[in-house]
């Protein structure tokens, strides 16, 4: 192991070295001393043509010895460049992150100004793909970190990482047991236990919308928890609870209503 | 005959507890130093007394930077104890700390015995009552210790007055032949003591973590060796002489191994030698040099130079995994890296411009400091408690031992009268 390095070294030169001297086989008939560097690679050329002179040897020898250390410095250059570029790519990736993390706070600060207008555009949630309707959330003021720890809990789920999205709300859950986004968060967090099959967990998320009987997300969480009962086998809790979606949002034409209906449909022959 | 006499002369003259070979210019302190009067301490014993302990503490103060001691001839009074100060006319001098004591002749193993007290002159209050003593012999320490104590209480600070330098002089005798000579001393360059003396250079000396014991190369054989020294004893050992280079010895923080710098395999590379056995580890394998091994505060990596990038450059390697990491990018040369106690720093050599400086750089952030403007600085040393760092330069043409404060705003130089100083190696605690 301990010669392991130089041999390989000593075997790369030899390797570098034959290369050369086939590009310079054509002038081998020169044959001079080492003193000159450039002419006396001609030597090793000579010495792959057959005719091995004393002299020639040696000089291939010295030859060698010049190589290497060529070598070697052109490895020190090389590294002192590779080492100086990681601290530069370092510097850079640094540099990046704290300039976004800068952006973010200055954002987040400007979301979280008692305007209207601007909380109204910040705060409201794209629609979502998973079923139910796009839904706004409330305008009033979240607190700037509150916001941002829910959209970055949001992003997760529209990235598609739902294992990461489901630890983020239950942070956020944590975080802020008061908070405005709170039940937006527990819907969502429903929805990503419905998806992994954890019924019981979503379950009980969506039951804990029933705290906001006001929110917006109410109907789409009575149909999803409808759901929920029926997939844990309790049909006739299910279809009480679909036919209350029916009763209470059918009227105002909500599209919870119709899901209930349609699911209501397919699943229940009456 | 008369070599003996001189060689005797050489004796007392070294033996001679006061006697030091270093003096002290403070070249810039800070913009606003504290204002404190160190009062003369009261001498109540037979006969004079050998040492100016005020004096002792007022230099040391003032050599921190940070203090600005007031003269003996603009003091209104001479007080010894509480009841003597009257605050009201230290304050009108503008000082702001009062130090006064008293020396007492004692008994059996602590003849001289000291009483010191501190006082806060704006808030009329006493910080500090104390006692101490010691042998006649001490009385420099006793000073030191006093320096520490109200250092510590004015700064927050551990003082590091009590602690000792090594460094090297030479002279020239003449033509090609010098005298080197490995000197410790006090850390304010006084009772320097002679600890090795040879027509052969001495270079790299350094400490053991608990500060009785010291290592150096001397190449008093025609070649280079890697010594050991008990202070005490003066007991010492030879640890390695191979062929080629022995240099740069570095006892780690727990005392057990050595790092040191071999080119018995070829090129110079860094060695961990295990104290107890003597056994050798490699822990560098380069074409490179690699050279100045330091060790980090928690003993689980090594700072070195290496020139494996093309140029002198500091690199870290950490003992559990191997892994090498270059620390230093600005500039085309950096070497002699020495970390701060707290390992958050490192200070080196750096050459800015084709000058060479100290600097210091912050481990995490990357950035760096130049601490000095003298030219051809080389071989930093810090003092233990991080305060100061001792470094060797030239002035007009001599070598000299200059300090400089870790944030660069306090600067002294220590110039020996007669010969040329390198290579300062501050003692632990």
């Amino acid at each position: 192991m301990k010669f392991g390095a130089p041999l390989l070294v000593l075997v790369l030169l030899l390797s570098a070295h034959n290369s050369m001297a086939q590009v310079q086989v054509i002038e081998a008939g020169a044959v001079t001393s080492s003193d000159n560097p450039s002419k006396s690679a001609s030597a090793g050329a000579s010495a792959s043509t057959g005719a091995i002179a004393n002299r020639s040897a040696r000089a291939a020898q010295g030859e060698l010895f010049y190589q290497l250390q060529l070598l070697q410095d052109e490895i020190m250059q090389l590294r002192g460049l590779v080492e100086e570029q990681q601290n530069s790519i370092r510097r850079l990736q640094q540099q990046r992150l704290d300039d976004y993390l800068n952006l973010d706070k200055r954002i987040s600060e400007l979301t979280s100004r008692p305007s209207k207008a601007m909380s109204a555009s910040a705060a409201s949630t794209p629609p979502q793909s998973s079923g139910t309707q796009p839904v706004t959330l409330p305008t009033e003021v979240a607190g700037a970190d509150e916001v941002s720890a829910y959209k970055a809990a949001y992003d997760l789920v529209k990235a598609q990482q739902f294992d990461k999205a489901k630890a983020a709300y239950e942070t956020f859950l944590q975080m802020y047991p008061t908070g405005q986004y709170r039940p937006n968060a527990l819907y969502w967090l429903g929805e990503l236990y419905l998806l992994e099959s954890d019924l019981e967990a979503a379950r009980q998320s969506f039951a804990q919308l029933d705290q906001y009987p006001n929110h917006r997300k109410v109907p789409d969480a009575l149909f999803k928890l409808a759901k929920v009962y029926h997939l844990q086998g309790n049909a006739d809790k299910a279809k009480q609870l679909l036919q209350q979606v029916i009763s209470t949002y059918g009227a105002k034409g909500h599209s919870a209503a119709t899901l209930a209906r349609d699911y209501l449909a397919k699943n229940f022959t009456q | 005959m008369k070599k003996l006499l001189v060689m005797f002369a050489v004796f007392c003259l070294w033996s001679t507890s006061a006697w030091s070979e270093l003096t002290i210019e403070i070249t810039q302190g800070v913009d606003n130093p504290t204002s404190i009067a160190v009062v003369p301490f009261l001498w109540q014993g037979s006969g004079p007394i050998s040492e100016d302990l005020a004096g002792i503490v007022a230099a040391d103060l003032h050599r921190s930077g940070q203090f600005k001691p007031l003269s003996r001839g603009d003091m209104l009074g001479l007080p010894h104890e509480q009841q003597e100060v009257f605050y009201r006319d230290w304050r009108a001098l503008g000082v702001e700390y009062l130090l006064v004591g008293k020396i007492v002749q004692g008994s059996g193993d602590q003849p001289i015995q000291v009483q010191y007290e501190l006082f806060d002159v704006l808030k009329q209050s006493r910080l500090l009552f104390k006692r101490t003593g010691g042998q006649v012999s001490q009385l420099r320490d006793i000073a030191h210790l006093i320096s520490d104590e109200v250092y510590l209480q004015l700064t927050g600070i551990r003082g590091a007055f009590s602690t000792n330098i090594l460094y090297i002089s030479a002279k020239k005798l003449s033509g090609s032949n010098f005298s080197y000579r490995l000197v410790k001393a006090d850390a304010d360059g006084a009772r320097s003591l002679l600890i090795l003396e040879s027509r052969e250079p001495i270079v790299s000396p350094a400490w053991a973590p608990n500060g009785k014991e010291i290592a150096y190369v001397s190449f008093e054989t025609g070649y280079p060796a890697i010594y050991r020294q008990h202070l005490a004893s003066g007991k010492r050992k030879r640890l390695t002489h191979f062929k080629g280079l022995n240099s740069a010895p570095a006892w780690s923080p727990d005392g057990k191994s050595m790092a040191m710098v071999l080119s018995k395999d070829g090129n110079p590379e860094i060695y961990i030698m295990d104290l107890a056995t003597e056994k050798l580890t490699r822990i560098t394998n380069k074409f490179s040099i690699d050279t100045e091994p330091s060790w980090m505060p928690d003993g689980k990596s090594i700072i070195f130079t290496s020139n494996r990038g093309g140029k002198p450059q500091l690199y870290q390697y950490t003992l559990a995994t191997g892994w090498i990491e270059r620390l230093t990018f600005e500039g085309d040369y950096n070497a002699r890296g020495r970390p701060l106690p707290d390992g958050q720093s490192i200070v080196f050599v750096h050459r800015n411009k084709g000058q060479f400086h100290i600097a210091v750089q912050d481990l995490a952030k990357g950035t760096i400091d130049v601490l000095t403007k003298t030219f051809l600085d080389e071989s930093p040393s810090i003092a233990p408690n991080a305060s100061m760092v001792m470094y060797a330069t030239q002035r007009r043409g001599q070598g000299i031992l200059a300090a400089v404060s870790i944030d660069g705003r306090v600067k002294f130089h220590l110039p020996s009268k007669y010969r040329d100083v390198r290579e300062p190696a501050w003692s632990p605690f």
